[in-house]
């Protein structure tokens, strides 16, 4: 059954994904197996098969809405049965910026990789940030950005959160189309990824897990 | 018979070879070189003018009846009035690819009514003093539609007393630019500017005959700061003041060198430009005023003003007549600017019984949907890869550049601009070679290469998965990385109509036409356009192209001022969709980025 959830996710069926999860929890699966044998193994080849050049966002994201639908079904268990998750993070794209479909792979990739996400959404202010830091202790903040306009954001927030004392207490990764490795580095983030895969690779790197 | 003598033509650098003795305007027309003539070579309409560079024959009586004393002592001669007697060089003003076909037709069809008008008043015949002051007179006679300024009342004794009461104004609207004393012919000149990301435009015009002297087009100067508007932005956002006045002052220049250059080959004078309107994307409007263009970047995106402004020459540093009025029509929004109102007007958008659509496919490509009910107007950010940017062997659709590829009888060939070796491949290339690997099954649905060894062409496909490319010709290629760019570009345009009609809940089989607009959009091949997915297959019987429409619609403004007010009426009217807040866009762009026909996503659920 895990075999054929793995299946529907990377063949993006959304309702068959969500169907099979809720079948292999009646059937007494534990949660955490059903993470971590099916959902995960099936994210790890979708982020194999972008960097192979086989997919691109219109087939990641298919699989990425199954792995949705099929974490909507699992999540309440996972938290019953406190399987312990991977790390947290939280993530959004910085004040100005609507875009939101890379941020939205990301976090995707990052769940189905086993990691708590908090998504703060679009065009979150230095202000949530340092708040939802303050309230949810993530190991990681990621932040996004599409404009070489809205981009200039990312410092603001890093200051903010070292002015609010936090800056020690969090990673700071940053990603979209206008960010580069060099930019990361010049505003003192802890890390950069170019693409949801590589995102996934850094985090665990941070975190120090696999 | 006769000897063959060869005309040289400037600037287009062609030659065309003529028997002694036959007539300039048919040998020019036979050799397929665009001379304007209405009147078929009689000598009526003055229009098939032409330059001697050296050694002009001397004029005859109908042509010191159509042209002023200046443009004949200038070398202006009628092409129809005289015959070939040895090798000549001609300055031949029009050419054919500057402006469409269509928009040629579109722009004979506006009636003749301009802004900047020449005045004679004869104040002798008032009874001074009974007005008051000679203002109130001259006010009196031009029926209270005057100005009162500065440089009028500074002017005007002097004036009308080497006139003895009879004055000549070059007036444009209330104002009135300048004055002269008697009753003389004054020239008027306009010049169309449209300022666009990349490509500044200029078209020249005699505001008094109502033709077109001279157009040209320069890379924006602005470049070397940023590709696109937003890293302009970002630019101005980082240098503050200093990094705006760089900014504005590189298109200033930029806009005085095509003042300059296009009055120079026509034989004029630049300070007789008296009328300008000036078209553009916000933002570059933003950076040509000297405003800070920050609010643009970020959203919600508004722009500072979106009003038609009225200014001076004086006051933006152009070299042209100091007093000359400058006109800025309105914006629409952000992203959709002046540029796209003038060429709504061009195109009649806002009168068309039926829908119809409006395209142009620059970075930030414009989307229009609109018919006489109602105008609906979008950006959808295409990024820079119809230019040919962020494509590895990618340039501008210059010298060099492969335009078009063909597969012809399992033999492929390309098309480079201006022959020669080729340097890389531009948009419309671009399209070409992708619309060619998806029909023969090299690139599928998913914008993957595919594996086809029985393929003729498979050959030249090297590497695998993310360093997949294809061989165009030696050191020029496709890469996979490139292909997905591409996807990018068609996704956000197809997903801008299909969220248009969306809007409208129309279909597309409700759409009359089409209208492509710009440079890239007159090289594209409407077929391979079609294949790739920019615009729905059913439209394109529909497609037609436009060349620059918004230079158009600002030539037109400047030859019929109730273009102008018709302009705020247009902006007035126009709906703007900001795509990133649609609900619907993610589903309809990533559902477009596929090759499949994936018709009206927007419509689905």
């Amino acid at each position: 059954m895990l075999e054929e959830l793995k299946k529907a996710v990377l063949e993006g069926e959304d309702e068959k994904a969500a169907e099979l999860t809720q079948k292999a929890l009646e059937a007494g699966i534990e949660p955490g197996r059903i993470l971590n044998e099916a959902l995960v193994p099936a994210m790890e080849i979708v982020g194999k098969e972008y960097e192979d050049g086989k997919r691109y966002v219109p087939e990641m994201l298919i699989s990425a809405e199954a792995m949705k639908a099929a974490m909507a079904v699992l999540r309440p268990k996972l938290v019953e049965s406190g399987v312990k998750l991977k790390g947290k993070v939280v993530i959004g794209t910085v004040e100005g910026d609507l875009h939101d479909i890379g941020k939205n792979l990301v976090a995707m990739m990052l769940e189905g990789a086993g990691f708590e996400v908090i998504d703060l959404g679009v065009e979150v202010t230095a202000e949530r940030f340092v708040q939802a830091v303050k309230e949810h202790k993530p190991d990681v903040l990621g932040m996004s950005a599409l404009l070489t306009t809205t981009m200039i954001h990312m410092p603001e927030v890093i200051e903010a959160l070292k002015a609010a004392g936090l800056r020690e207490r969090v990673k700071v990764i940053v990603g979209g189309a206008p960010v580069t490795r060099e930019y990361a580095e010049k505003i003192g983030a802890d890390g950069y990824a170019p693409d949801a895969a590589s995102a996934v690779e850094l985090v665990k790197q941070l975190l120090g897990v696999s | 018979m006769g000897s063959i003598h060869t005309i040289f033509l400037d600037p287009a650098g062609k030659k065309v070879e003529a028997q002694d003795g036959e007539n300039f305007f048919f040998a020019l027309i036979s050799a397929g070189i665009p001379i304007r003539g209405e009147c078929g070579g009689k000598g009526i309409c003055g229009r098939c003018r032409v330059r001697f560079v050296e050694g002009a024959p001397p004029p005859t009586e109908t042509e010191k009846r159509l042209l002023s004393l200046y443009e004949l002592e200038a070398g202006w001669r009628l092409a129809c009035q005289h015959v070939v007697e040895k090798n000549v060089s001609l300055w031949i003003p029009f050419s054919g690819e500057t402006l469409g076909r269509k928009t040629a037709e579109f722009l004979c069809s506006v009636p003749f009514s301009p802004k900047a008008t020449l005045v004679y008043v004869d104040l002798s015949l008032q009874k001074r003093g009974k007005e008051g002051s000679d203002m109130e007179s001259l006010r009196d006679v031009l029926g209270g539609n005057i100005e009162v300024s500065l440089p009028l009342l500074q002017e005007l004794p002097r004036a009308l007393r080497e006139g003895a009461g009879k004055i000549t104004l070059v007036r444009v609207g209330k104002n009135v630019v300048t004055l002269r004393p008697g009753h003389r012919v004054i020239p008027l000149l306009g010049l169309a500017v449209d300022l666009g990301t990349s490509t500044l435009a200029a078209h020249l015009l005699d505001l008094r005959k109502g033709i077109e002297l001279g157009a040209k087009a320069i890379a924006n100067p602005q470049l070397p700061f940023g590709a696109d508007v937003l890293s302009r932005i970002t630019y101005v956002r980082e240098g503050g003041e200093e990094a705006l006045k760089r900014l504005r002052e590189a298109v200033v220049e930029g806009v005085n060198r095509l003042a300059t250059e296009l009055s120079f080959e026509a034989g004029v004078a630049s300070d007789e430009i008296i009328h300008i309107v000036v078209v553009g994307n916000p933002t570059m409007l933003h950076l040509f005023l000297g405003v800070d263009p920050s609010s643009i970047g970020e959203a919600p995106f508004v722009p500072i003003w979106r009003e038609a402004l009225f200014l001076r020459a004086e006051e933006l540093n152009l070299k042209v007549h100091p007093r000359a009025v400058v006109e800025v029509p309105p914006l629409v929004s952000g992203y959709v600017g002046a540029d796209t109102v003038a060429s709504i007007l061009a195109c009649r958008l806002h009168e068309k019984e039926f829908p119809c659509l409006l395209l142009d496919l620059g970075t930030n490509g414009e989307i229009v949907l609109g018919w006489k009910e109602r105008l609906l107007t979008c950006s959808a950010a295409a990024g820079p890869a119809f230019e040919g940017g962020r494509i590895s062997c990618g340039m501008p659709a210059l010298k060099g550049a492969i335009s078009h590829v063909h597969l012809e009888k399992g033999s492929f060939n390309f098309e480079v601009i201006g022959g020669g070796e080729p340097l890389g491949i531009c948009g419309s290339g671009l399209v070409d070679l992708l619309a060619l690997l998806l029909e023969e099954g090299l690139v599928d649905a998913t914008g993957r290469f595919s594996p086809r060894p029985d393929h003729a062409l498979f050959s030249r496909v090297i590497g695998h998965g993310k360093n997949a490319k294809f061989l165009i010709t030696e050191g020029i290629y496709l890469t996979q990385c490139d292909i997905r760019e591409l996807q990018l570009a068609k996704a956000a345009i197809r997903a801008g109509i299909e969220l248009l009609l969306d809007k409208a809940g129309l279909n597309p089989q409700e759409i009359q036409c089409v209208y492509l607009a710009g440079a890239f959009g007159s090289q594209m091949r409407p077929q391979a356009l079609a294949k790739i997915g920019v615009i729905p297959n059913e439209l394109l019987p529909k497609l037609q192209s436009v060349g620059n429409a918004a230079a158009s619609g600002a030539i037109a403004m400047l030859l019929n001022q109730e273009l102008i007010k018709e302009a705020t009426l247009v902006a007035k009217k126009a709906e703007h969709v900001e795509l990133a807040c649609e609900k619907k866009f993610v589903e309809v762009f990533v559902a477009n980025m596929k090759f499949t026909r994936v018709e009206n996503v927007a419509f689905k659920r």
